[in-house]
C-alpha cells in the first residue's frame, strides 16, 4: 500500500492547485449562501460559525504549527473585544483603527505572558496560559470603572444587518485563512513544524525555538484580538463571560477533530461543531458534554483528525484501484 | 579550528568526562573512539551546547562555545548528526534540507541587505543547493516524500545531508555507520572522502575500526571519560593502553 502511494505521490504544485481550487469553491459557496438561507437565526448561526472558523485557524498557529498548548485564546479574543469597546466609549474612531489597536493590545499581552511562560515546560506553559485566562476574567469583572464589570459594556454600534455581519466575518475568515496558509508554507512555517517534530534537531539546524514560539504565540493572539474587535461590534455588548476558559474546550475539539496543524479539516470541524450544537441544543451544559465525548472519540478513533482520515481513505482507494488495474 | 581544553562533566557523581583535551585543525579528519560509555557522545553534546561542561572550555575559531545555545553554535558553522537517526518525519526530504539551511541563509541575507544587494532568490539558491545535495546522496527521486517513509539507510543518508547542506566549517558525525549495511558504508565513506578532498573538517565518533583507520588523519581514544591515547591511526592501533581498554585487560 505504501509503495503504490510513493510511486503516485502528487507533486507539490498539484496539491497547491487542488487547494486553491477547493478554496475558490468553498468561498463561492459561502458567498452565495445568504441568498438561499431564510431567517435571521440561521444566518446568525452561520456567522457564529465563521467566528469559530477564524478563531480556530488562529489557535492552530500556536497549537497546530508550533505545538504549544495555549489555553489563552478566548482571553485574547476578549482583550480585543474589550479594547474596541473601551476605545468606543472614549473616542470615535473607525472599526479598522479599533481592530488595529486590538491587535496591538492582544500582541503585547501575549508577549508579556510569553516571556515567563515559555521558560517553563510544556505542561506548565498550558497551566500558565489557563491561569492567565482566569486572571484576566477576574480583572475585567472587577475593574468596574474601566470595563463595567459584570454589567458589561453595551451599546456598541452594530456591524449592520444580519447579511452584512455575515459578509464581514466571511471576509475576515478568508483573509485569516489565507494568511495562516501562507505562514504554513513559508520558511517560518517550516521552522514551526521542525520545532514541533523535534526541538533538539531544530536547534542543531540553527533554529532558535524560543524566538519562533514567541512569534507563533503573539501572531495567534494578534489574530484573535483583531477578531475580538469585530466580535464586540457583532454582539454590540462585551461581557467577562466572552473570555470564558470553556471556549478552549471547543477550540481543542475542533483542532483535534479537524486535524491538528491542518487546514480544511479544521475549517470543516469548526463549522460543524458550532453550527450543529447551536441550532439543535440550547443547553450549554449538554453542549459541553457533546464536545467532551467528541474529543474522546476522535482521539481514539482518528488520531490524525478528519483531514488525516480523508487522506487515509483516499490513499486506500487509490491503491485499491491501482491493484485492480 | 576547534580546541577542547580541560573539559570535565559529571552525572550524579559519575565522571563522564575527565579533563579531556585535544584540538582539531582545519581540513583534518579526527576520529573519536573508545568503548561504550567512554564519554564520546557526552563530549559531542558539550561541544554543540546540548550539555554544558562542569569545567573547561571549547573554542571554535577562537570563540568560546561553552554557555552558547545549540542553535547559536549551529549558526557559527558547526553541524552535527545524532547517534540515533533523527529527522523531521512529517516534513518532506526537501523541507528537511531547507530547514537545516534556512537560518544560516538568514544570517547571510542580513549581510547582503547591508551591502544593499537584492535578497531575492535566496530560497531558490537554498533549494538549488539542496537539490544538488539530494542527488549526490542518491535521494533525488524522493524530494517530496515525507522523511518518515524513507528506509533506514535513506534516513541515515538524509541526516548526514542535513548536516552538510548548511556548509558547516566543522562537521560532527556521531556514528555515521552504526546499523548501516556494508554497501551504504562504502557510499558514506566515499562521500566523506570527497568532502575531505574539498577541505572539509571532521570530528567523528565511530566504532567501525576499518572506517576509522581508512579515513582518519588522527584518532583520539577515550576510556572512562579520560583521553588515553591520541595519534595517527597506526600509532593508536598499536598502543598498549588502547588494546587494554578495548579488550578489557
Amino acid at each position: 500500500m505504501t509503495s503504490t502511494r510513493s510511486l503516485r505521490a502528487p507533486s507539490r504544485s498539484r496539491t497547491t492547485e487542488l487547494s486553491i481550487g477547493t478554496a475558490v469553491v468553498v468561498v463561492a459557496v459561502a458567498s452565495v449562501l445568504p441568498l438561499f438561507v431564510h431567517g435571521i437565526f440561521i444566518l446568525g448561526v452561520l456567522t457564529d460559525s465563521l467566528v469559530y472558523v477564524t478563531l480556530s485557524l488562529s489557535y492552530n498557529v500556536v497549537v497546530g504549527y508550533v505545538g504549544a498548548f495555549s489555553f489563552a485564546q478566548p482571553a485574547f479574543l476578549g482583550v480585543g473585544a474589550y479594547t474596541a469597546a473601551i476605545l468606543c466609549e472614549h473616542v470615535s474612531v473607525s472599526i479598522i483603527v479599533q481592530a488595529l489597536v486590538a491587535v496591538a493590545c492582544a500582541s503585547l499581552v501575549a508577549l508579556a505572558i510569553a516571556i515567563p511562560a515559555f521558560r517553563l515546560s510544556h505542561m506548565t506553559f498550558a497551566m500558565v496560559t489557563l491561569g492567565f485566562t482566569l486572571i484576566i476574567q477576574l480583572f475585567v469583572t472587577n475593574q468596574v470603572g474601566l470595563t463595567g464589570g459584570p454589567m458589561c459594556i453595551s451599546g456598541l454600534s452594530s456591524l449592520g444587518l444580519a447579511a452584512q455581519q455575515y459578509y464581514v466575518f466571511l471576509i475576515i475568515a478568508v483573509l485569516v485563512g489565507g494568511f495562516t496558509r501562507a505562514i504554513a508554507s513559508s520558511r517560518v512555517g517550516r521552522a514551526y513544524v521542525a520545532i514541533r517534530e523535534d526541538e533538539a534537531m531544530a536547534a542543531a539546524a540553527g533554529i532558535n525555538a524560543t524566538r519562533y514560539r514567541y512569534s507563533a504565540f503573539i501572531l495567534s493572539a494578534g489574530i484573535a484580538g483583531m477578531l475580538g474587535a469585530f466580535y464586540a461590534h457583532y454582539l454590540t455588548v462585551v461581557c467577562p463571560s466572552d473570555m470564558n476558559e470553556a471556549y478552549t474546550t471547543t477550540l481543542l475539539v475542533v483542532l483535534f477533530l479537524g486535524g491538528v496543524g491542518g487546514f480544511w479539516g479544521i475549517v470543516a470541524a469548526a463549522f460543524i461543531f458550532t453550527a450543529i450544537p447551536e441550532s439543535l441544543v440550547s443547553d450549554p451544559n449538554i453542549q459541553l458534554m457533546i464536545y467532551g465525548l467528541a474529543l474522546l472519540i476522535c482521539v481514539m478513533v482518528m488520531p490524525t483528525g478528519m483531514e488525516g482520515l480523508v487522506k487515509r481513505l483516499r490513499s486506500t482507494l487509490r491503491s485499491r484501484s491501482a491493484s485492480r488495474a | 579550528m576547534l580546541e577542547i581544553r580541560n573539559i570535565s562533566k559529571s552525572f550524579e557523581g559519575v565522571r563522564a568526562l575527565d579533563a579531556v583535551e585535544f584540538s582539531v585543525t582545519s581540513g583534518e579528519f579526527v576520529s573519536l573512539i573508545g568503548p561504550n560509555g567512554s564519554g564520546k557522545t557526552t563530549l559531542f553534546n558539550c561541544i554543540t551546547g546540548f550539555l554544558s561542561p562542569d569545567e573547561g572550555h571549547v573554542l571554535f575559531e577562537g570563540r568560546e562555545l561553552v554557555g552558547a545555545a545549540p542553535y547559536a553554535i549551529s549558526q557559527y558553522g558547526i553541524a552535527r548528526t545524532f547517534q540515533s537517526v533523527r529527522l523531521f518525519g512529517k516534513l518532506s526530504v526537501l523541507d528537511n534540507l531547507l530547514v537545516s539551511v534556512q537560518e544560516h541563509q538568514a544570517e547571510r541575507s542580513v549581510a547582503r541587505v547591508l551591502r544593499s544587494r537584492a535578497v531575492r532568490g535566496h530560497e531558490r539558491e537554498a533549494r538549488r543547493r539542496a537539490e544538488v545535495l539530494v542527488d549526490r546522496i542518491g535521494l533525488g527521486g524522493f524530494l517530496e516524500k515525507p522523511a518518515r517513509e524513507l528506509s533506514y539507510g535513506q534516513r541515515k543518508l538524509l541526516s548526514i545531508g542535513m548536516a552538510l547542506v548548511a556548509q558547516p566549517r566543522l562537521l560532527l558525525l556521531d556514528e555515521p555507520t552504526a546499523a548501516v549495511n556494508p554497501t551504504l558504508i562504502l557510499t558514506i565513506s566515499d562521500l566523506l572522502r570527497e568532502l575531505m578532498a574539498q577541505g572539509q573538517t571532521f570530528l567523528v565518533v565511530e566504532h567501525n575500526m576499518e572506517f576509522v583507520m581508512s579515513l582518519s588523519h588522527r584518532v583520539v581514544v577515550l576510556d572512562a571519560g579520560r583521553k588515553i591515547a591520541e595519534g595517527s591511526p597506526e600509532s593508536v592501533r598499536s598502543d598498549a593502553r588502547v588494546l587494554e581498554a578495548y579488550l578489557g585487560g
